[in-house]
């Protein structure tokens, strides 16, 4: 029997040799631990599976605060022709591509009011929040791509305060923020009184009905949504709800490897494309990084990753789409949360159910 | 009010008139508006055209400026100049390839070597560092090291690259054209470089011994909606079954509108297992003055010299396998599609400049009816569609041999999706194969001794069950045939799209 077949009889179906092919890969390029996911480019959970047994069946040991592959993991990576692969990422612009330099005069008061917002995070609202210049690395491609001038922008979620730093940059005519979180609504809505931004925000559960009067508005809608099946169709659709009827409107959003599988990235994209009529522009490489979060778990059992990384390491794909000549903004809808935030063996949490 | 007006004058939408002012506050060079206008290069040369008989933009050789008037336009379509933004150590890929050094010192003199561009071919290069940029790129994707690589088409040399890092298992390269068939063979004889040369037009079926064979492949296809189709698909279809394989391929909108960028994701999802994982900013750059189509053939005072700079730029796109990836049948491609050139080309506005008319719209296939109309027309099946068939005195219905192809092609050809496909033969005769869809599924079961075949064929979604059945017939190729067409799931789906009209 090879040693696939003796790994892959301990994993559940829905782990594929790509899936093992690519934390073997990981293991070899990189020596931080917590990088092996973002090398990975894997759903988080499947990988800690596959960490778990590769450790369990002897492929993997830890000794001197190192882990290493076994002369076994070695014959492994072999057989799935895995092999080290040096980081190519520009370390100047994380991978995005650009470069942000134009904008540093707002940067330094973005990151002040970041700094000072309120926190401790709700679990329940799938929070967290980028690292300042992963948010201005998107502001830059924004302004590059012609999305932010002269537009009418609406944000589906705010954690990152992405509104304020695109009210700060005075090029968008509006921003509105449409936030589950009262805290961070009352704390955007201060933000803007105090330097005279043109913001506007508005407490809304995107599992219920939109605000008629926004409906078709915008020229521009940014998201992060969660990353279940149905969560980042929520989040996406509702902002395709808020565009305007016409071409050359564009959403933004973020999606992740880390907590959806390709398979997953592959249905979006279809229901996506069949039900609306866009095109997706970009999808950038993983250069937006999650500054540690509150309830961020390291993983005991693993002594490679017994501690934290005390640095970020998840990491989203960018997502630009834009709207062709024949669209129509979508229905808007309401749902439940539970199919919103229902059981997904993907999640980032699903790591810890043992 | 005035801007619209002025936007239906110009046969272009307010979007395209915005791109074209944006590049003209960030440019004054004409070929550098081209290559960030993000417009189809026709409709560009026809909206500068119109704007300098409104007075919007003054020509002065091949420098454009805004006039006053010009400057009162951009304000009211809230157009303004970006900062650069494009990050200036990777040149906008996200990617270095610092560690490529020297491979690329002995890359670009080959380059620079190479048979000029040929347009019968519809060729053009890109600069050494776009290739080692795309390098990089893929490298970092783990498609590089250790994998076996096809590339359709070279006229950039980028099998050259590759092999000069020494790091690909191997490489085949099928191109057209014989002149740079001879020099990458030589340059790979003299350098001892791992790489195999096929000439061959990729319009015809490709030698069977690269089907399902490869872990990566990379094209510059054609930007004609069957043209990118055929070179993208002919990739597919090379590769291994299964997920993690990866294809690679580079698409302007300098020749190619949005609306082209929808159907060719759209199909490429709808038919195959893949998903697109990376679509990347206009980072590739072709070489100065072998753009495609260089020579200018109308006299424009504009674009009389070529450009002194690359200015042609295309973006890149990844996709990757899933696991339930079934390489494609192979095809040729119908001789009646146009795969080189249709109103979006380069070409197009040389006839916009001798006509001084507006282009006529792009002629859309049949088969790429706009999503709404597929929609509607949806709605009348319900939830699927079910065709039943009976194939009587079948004279090819022996052996099963053949019919896992003839299964694929007309899943294919009915835009549906294979997720698999089983064919189990009996004794001492017949046989019966069983196809799962994404679109639902097809069964089939052959009584060889009674020439008679049963067919179901049950999709749900914009596939024609009716296409598969017949491509089918041609298969089996029966004398007498029965058809029974139930609609599936039309009650409950018309109540649920009442109550959504209420």
């Amino acid at each position: 029997m090879s040693e696939y077949q003796n790994l892959k009889s301990k994993l559940p179906d829905h782990i594929t040799q790509g899936d093992v092919k690519k934390i073997l890969a990981a293991i070899l390029s990189e020596n931080a631990p917590w990088d092996w996911f973002t090398r990975a480019r894997i759903p988080f959970p499947f990988a800690v599976r596959i960490l778990r047994e590769l450790q369990d069946a002897g492929y993997l040991a830890f000794a001197n605060a190192k882990t290493q592959l076994t002369p076994r993991g070695q014959t492994l990576a072999a057989e799935l022709h895995a092999t080290a692969e040096p980081n190519m990422t520009c370390p100047r612009c994380a991978g995005s591509g650009a470069d942000w330099g134009a904008l540093q005069n707002i940067f330094e008061r973005y990151v002040e009011i970041y700094n000072a917002r309120p926190r401790n995070e709700n679990p329940e609202f799938d929070q967290g929040a980028m690292t300042p210049e992963s948010l201005f690395r998107r502001l830059a491609l924004m302004i590059h791509l012609g999305d932010l001038q002269g537009a009418r922008v609406v944000n589906l979620g705010d954690d990152d305060l992405a509104s304020v730093a695109i009210g700060l940059t005075g090029l968008a005519q509006s921003v509105t923020v449409l936030e589950i979180d009262e805290r961070i609504a009352a704390y955007i809505q201060a933000v803007a009184q105090k330097y005279n931004l043109p913001l506007t925000v508005r407490h809304q559960d995107l599992t219920q009905p939109l605000p008629s009067n926004l409906l078709g508005a915008f020229d521009t809608f940014v998201c992060d949504p969660p990353e279940t099946e149905q969560g980042l169709l929520l989040f996406v659709e509702k902002g395709l709800a808020l565009l305007r009827a016409g071409d050359a409107h564009a959403g933004y959003f973020g999606a992740t490897v880390m907590e959806a599988s390709l398979a997953k990235w592959a249905r979006w994209q279809k229901q996506l494309l069949n039900k609306h009529e866009i095109a997706f522009t970009h999808i950038l490489p993983p250069f937006t990084e999650y500054a540690p979060w509150p309830d961020e778990k390291p993983l005991p059992d693993i002594p490679a990753l017994a501690t934290l990384a005390g640095r970020p390491w998840y990491r989203f794909a960018f997502y630009r789409l834009e709207t062709l000549p024949a669209f129509q903004p979508a229905a808007d809808f309401e749902t439940e949360l539970s199919q919103v935030f229902y059981f997904d063996y993907e999640g980032y949490y699903e790591a810890w159910k043992v | 009010m005035a801007m619209t007006v002025l936007s239906r004058e110009l046969c272009a939408g307010s979007d395209d008139l915005a791109r074209v002012m944006r590049a003209l506050l960030e440019h004054t060079d004409a070929w550098q508006v081209a290559g960030r206008a993000n417009v189809p290069f026709a409709d560009l040369v026809n909206i500068l055209q119109q704007l300098r008989e409104r007075g919007i933009v003054e020509f002065c050789g091949s420098q454009l400026t805004l006039t006053p008037l010009g400057a009162e336009w951009a304000r009211a379509l809230h157009v303004a100049a970006a900062e650069p933004v494009t990050c200036q150590a990777c040149a906008g890929s996200g990617f270095e390839f610092e560690p490529f050094a020297r491979a690329y010192a002995e890359f670009v003199p080959l380059l620079a070597q190479r048979p000029p561009a040929e347009s019968t071919y519809d060729q053009g290069a890109l600069t050494a560092e776009s290739v080692f940029r795309r390098l990089a790129f893929m490298y970092a994707q783990g498609d590089i090291a250790a994998k076996s690589i096809l590339l359709l088409g070279d006229d950039d040399l980028l099998s050259v690259a590759l092999a000069l890092t020494g790091l690909p298992r191997e490489i085949v390269v099928v191109e057209i054209d014989p002149r740079l068939c001879q020099f990458i063979q030589r340059i790979a004889e003299s350098r001892q470089l791992n790489v195999r040369v096929i000439q061959h037009d990729a319009r015809e079926k490709l030698p069977s011994d690269l089907r399902a064979h490869f872990d990566t492949f990379i094209t510059d296809p054609s930007e004609t909606i069957q043209g990118l189709l055929l070179f993208v698909e002919k990739g597919l279809a090379m590769l291994q079954p299964g997920g993690a394989h990866a294809g690679y391929f580079g698409v302007t909108l300098i020749e190619a509108s949005l609306h082209k960028w929808n159907l060719w994701e759209r199909h490429l999802l709808q038919n195959h297992a893949l998903v697109f994982t990376h679509i990347s900013e206009p980072f590739s750059l072709y070489a100065k003055g072998d753009e495609v189509g260089g020579a200018v053939k109308v006299d424009f005072e504009l674009l009389r010299e070529p450009s002194a700079v690359p200015w042609y730029r295309a973006s890149f796109f990844r996709l990757e396998t899933l696991s339930e990836f079934v390489p494609p049948v192979d095809y040729d491609s119908n001789p009646r599609d146009e795969l080189y050139q249709d109103a979006e080309s380069l070409e197009e506005a040389w006839l916009v400049l001798a006509n001084g008319a507006a282009q006529s719209p792009i002629p859309i296939p049949q088969e790429f009816l706009n999503a709404s109309a597929q929609r509607a027309a949806q709605a009348q099946y319900g939830l699927g569609r079910h065709v039943i068939a009976e194939f009587w005195d079948c004279e090819n219905v022996q052996s099963e041999t053949g019919l896992a192809d003839a299964i694929q092609a007309a899943v294919r050809g009915a835009r549906a999706t294979l997720l698999d496909l089983n064919v189990r033969r009996f004794y001492p005769q017949g046989y019966s194969a069983i196809a799962l869809l994404a679109e639902s599924h097809l069964s089939l079961h052959a009584w060889p001794e009674l020439g008679y075949v049963a067919l179901d064929v049950f999709t749900c979604g914009e596939a024609d069950p009716q296409k598969i059945v017949q491509a089918l017939e041609t298969h089996f190729k029966p004398r007498d045939v029965e058809y029974l067409k139930i609609p599936r799931g039309r009650a409950r789906a018309r109540a649920a799209e009442l109550e959504m009209q209420n």
